[in-house]
């Protein structure tokens, strides 16, 4: 069968024709207006695209519309991606409705279980413009990933590979993308650290693509996930009260004005290329060095390849060393692993075989006291997860992890389960007599994570690492603060509900994170910095701050210049240009009192 | 300062009615630990009750001090065989007394009992200098002065008005005295002393108990590792999930006794079982 594509107006809207089939595939993020619907695209990787989900904590929120032109007059069967999140034995949580001009579809969407299409209904509709609008009716958190549109009643394939392989397809998407674009230096990942790295870099000359998959800066504390920043600023106090924040309680509003501050100071420098919106999906590796790696705008689908001599992994996630082949960890290790004991804590501090338990991922949110009074919608498919349990606010303590759960791989599931959490237990707390005028403020809708993916590096950063305060010739990172694991609460006391944790703290004098910890064992021109740097589990619990990354990410930032000046990579820095590296690292200090142990 | 203190230590001494030792007669002294900051040192028995079952038991005597005076707090305290506190006993002639010298109530002694069981309390993590926010502050009658007030982490941990004595005993019941005791329980070890740790109620006795177990005892005993596990207790499952070998599951009826409770397990502990039921 022959196909003729032709590319529609808007980016992300294909259109296919022949004598017998005529369709059109709508991707939901690139419409024109989102109303008050969101894009998300925290899993990409997992479900296949960018979604748009209606994230009204209760309220339905503003209709979305897009415009498109059919070509064919005819009768079109429409089919809708989308996912019920909660399924069971009552209507679901997200449900919404499309209209095509002013013919609402009966049929009710979001419905069915896991990401698949869901037949609309069909519609006659004539050669020309016209309008398609997504219609939420709950505001608990519908989505929207695409819709299809063709005169054959066919839906689209469900199986997600065959979906991807249906999506270039129709979508034309090529296999390289259209335009490269050459950096002496790529970071990926506009958390703390990453934004360190990049004024680091910059400001030694480099010219640097910042390439960030939300519209703000920040990460874990953008004020779209609202964690403040622990840790001491090290050796980069300067470059991190850039970034940094207050510390006011997680979850507060005033994460907003730090945003701005940090975009401010960020902007400012002109050699930092700032990608917004944009998320890496690859990275190619040759003999273990790193070519490039390939973004996708996270809206209208445009396509950049990135190449450059090194780059920064700052994605948490290790995303860019996954790809390239990185040596990578996930999970605790056997407590006999790195000798890691701390007999007070015995199992639920690090167990004698190794297992999937990751500190979790938090979902922050916070409620308020209204002038009257307001209600709140029932709620009863978030029972099976908040049980009775009532709260009118979530701190850090609100945080999930699970054995059988993948930080990554199943972070939806994560995200969703900490929604009914929240949901739920704001409802039994609404019910009290007291909290007629309470109602919910702010739920992020992004998960903040604390572990994930761990790249190997030449050291293997540890507890011992911290506890025997072992200082490194190459000691760029310092840290001060404890070393803080966390566990599920329902481990030790079955009563508890599964989204809760407890911090176990080992206090320690300073310590000191090496060089050598910020960059990869065998991809030989990727640094790393955050939450993915090298290290154990339990080496992890002390310098997982933001501070404490950025100080990360300025120490890379600084090496990567002086990859530039010798033309050489990571470890040759660490063999060959130490004392250069951590002369540059030292000139960095503001204070000249701070002893720092060095 | 610290020379008022010992001063005001050996007046409340002097004053104090002799303690009455309530111990049981199957008791046999097993070492001596010191109370916090002081010269006192306790007595500590390894003990077996009327129907055979173990504990260790100590006579607690310890001074409580802040920065303006001190009391002597006298205490029975209870561990159980992996060194977890389980409980205080007071003699009705001596009850604790908070700041202002007012008896505990009943809830009082609720809360005391409650943060003691909290081996996890962030009581733990502090040192005496952090118990105060020094940026606040409040009227004590008793010592007819300005006081700290109790840091703000902390408060749910501690009992009203009797800050230091929740501190000073949460760390008595709670410090190395348990890894003395489990080294004990260790070196003692029997058939008996095992059974007992597993019909623990705390998941961390439990888990001790597994941890001294060779694998023999799943093999011979798998029907007391399903009662276990029907407990529901979750870090316990989990552990002995990640512990039990697939030998152990092929021998027997073992898999089939564990399918038939598969759907009261959780799901970590499903998740690293699963792969010894696939075929």
């Amino acid at each position: 069968m022959k196909i003729l594509f032709i590319l529609l107006f808007a980016p992300g809207l294909l259109f296919s024709n022949d004598d017998k089939e005529t369709s059109l595939l709508i991707e939901a993020e690139s419409f024109n207006d989102k109303g008050g619907w969101l894009v998300d695209p925290q899993f990409v990787e997992q479900m296949g695209s960018p979604y748009l989900i209606a994230h009204g904590i209760g309220n339905p929120v503003l209709d979305a519309h897009t415009t498109f032109n059919i070509s064919q007059n005819g009768e079109y069967h429409l089919w809708v991606r989308t996912k019920n999140w909660a399924p069971g034995d009552w209507e679901a949580p997200g449900r919404f409705q499309i209209k095509i001009n002013d013919h609402t579809f009966p049929q009710i969407l979001g419905t069915q279980k896991d990401w698949n299409w869901q037949y609309a209904g069909h519609v006659n509709l004539k050669q020309g413009k016209h309008k398609i609008s997504l219609t939420d009716l709950t505001g608990f958190d519908g989505r929207c990933d695409a819709i299809y549109l063709s005169t054959v009643e066919q839906a689209p394939p469900s199986d997600i590979d065959e979906l991807v392989e249906w999506r270039k397809k129709i979508l034309q998407i090529p296999d390289v993308p259209q335009l490269s674009k050459p950096f002496d230096l790529v970071i990926t990942g506009g958390g703390i650290a990453g934004c360190a790295a990049a004024i680091a870099a910059a400001e030694q000359g480099l010219h640097v693509a910042l390439i960030h998959d939300r519209p703000v800066l920040g990460g874990n504390a953008s004020g779209e996930i609202r964690v403040h920043t622990l840790g001491i600023y090290g050796h980069f106090e300067r470059i991190l009260k850039m970034l940094d924040t207050e510390h006011y309680p997680n979850g507060s509003p005033k994460a907003h004005q730090e945003d701005i501050k940090r975009m401010d100071n960020v902007k400012r420098y002109k050699n930092i290329h700032l990608y917004l919106n944009w998320r890496a999906y690859d990275a190619y590796a040759e003999n273990d060095i790193i070519k490039h790696i390939d973004a996708k705008h996270s809206s209208s689908g445009e396509r950049i390849r990135f190449e450059a001599p090194m780059f920064v992994d700052c994605t948490g996630d290790g995303w860019i060393g996954y790809w390239a082949g990185a040596e990578y960890m996930y999970g605790r290790e056997s407590v006999d692993t790195y000798n890691e004991a701390w007999e007070k804590h015995g199992e639920t501090w690090s167990p004698d075989k190794a297992d999937n338990f990751v500190m979790g991922s938090s979902v922050l949110w916070r409620s308020h006291e209204l002038d009257s009074v307001s209600s709140f919608p029932e709620v009863p498919w978030a029972f099976d997860v908040a049980q009775d349990y009532a709260a009118a606010n979530g701190e850090w303590q609100w945080e999930f992890s699970r054995n059988d759960l993948h930080q990554i791989d199943d972070a939806e599931q994560i995200r969703d389960h900490m929604l009914m959490a929240i949901y739920g237990s704001f409802y039994n707390e609404k019910q009290k007599k007291k909290n007629d005028r309470l109602a919910l403020q702010w739920v992020s809708y992004l998960i903040g994570k604390r572990e994930s993916r761990r790249l190997v590096g030449d050291h293997i950063y540890t507890f011992n690492d911290a506890r025997n305060e072992v200082k490194f010739p190459d000691s760029v990172v310092v840290e001060e603060r404890e070393v803080d694991v966390h566990y599920q609460q329902n481990l030790l006391d079955s009563d508890k509900p599964d989204f809760l944790s407890e911090a176990l703290f080992y206090r320690t004098g300073r310590y000191y994170v090496p060089y050598r910890s910020l960059y990869s064992k065998n991809i030989n021109n990727l640094f790393m910095a955050g939450r993915c740097f090298s290290c154990s589990h339990i080496g992890l619990g002390g310098p997982r701050v933001m501070r404490t990354t950025g100080q990360m990410g300025a120490a890379v930032g600084y090496a990567a210049s002086i990859c530039k000046k010798y033309n050489t990579n990571p470890r040759e820095v660490y063999l060959k240009h130490l004392d250069e590296l951590m002369k540059l690292v030292l000139s960095s200090d503001q204070d000249d009192n701070l002893d720092l142990g060095l | 300062m610290r020379g008022f203190i010992w001063v005001a230590v050996l007046i409340v001494l002097g004053s104090s009615k002799a303690f009455i030792n309530d111990q049981d007669p199957g008791c046999t002294k097993i070492l001596e630990f010191p109370a916090k900051d002081s010269v006192f040192l306790n007595p500590v028995y390894f003990c077996s009750d009327s129907l055979g079952k173990n504990y260790y038991y100590s006579p607690l005597k310890t001074p409580v001090c802040n920065d303006t005076l001190c009391q002597v707090v006298f205490l029975n305290i209870f561990w159980d065989l992996a060194g977890n506190y389980s409980k205080f006993e007071i003699s009705p002639q001596i009850p604790l007394t908070k700041n202002d010298h007012k008896p505990f109530t009943e809830e009082d002694y609720d809360k005391l009992d409650q943060t003691l069981k909290n081996g996890n309390s962030i009581l733990g993590d502090k040192t005496e200098d952090e118990l105060l926010d020094t940026e606040r502050s409040r009227y004590s009658e008793k010592i007819d002065g300005v006081t700290g007030a109790t840091a703000k982490e902390i408060q749910s941990e501690i009992v009203e008005g009797a800050l230091y004595s929740t501190y000073t005993l949460w760390h008595m019941a709670n410090g190395n005295i348990k890894y003395k005791l489990r080294e004990y329980t260790r070196s003692n070890y029997s058939y008996s002393l095992q059974q007992q740790l597993l019909e623990s109620n705390n998941p961390k006795t439990i888990i001790f108990g597994l941890k001294n177990m060779e694998e023999e005892f799943y093999f011979a005993h798998f029907d007391q590792i399903i009662s276990l596990m029907k407990q529901q207790n979750l870090l316990v499952n989990f552990y002995i999930g990640k512990n039990i070998s697939k030998d152990v599951l092929d021998y027997g009826e073992n898999k089939k006794e564990l399918l038939k409770i598969w759907n009261l397990l959780d799901p970590n502990t499903q998740s690293v079982l699963s792969k010894y039921l696939k075929q």
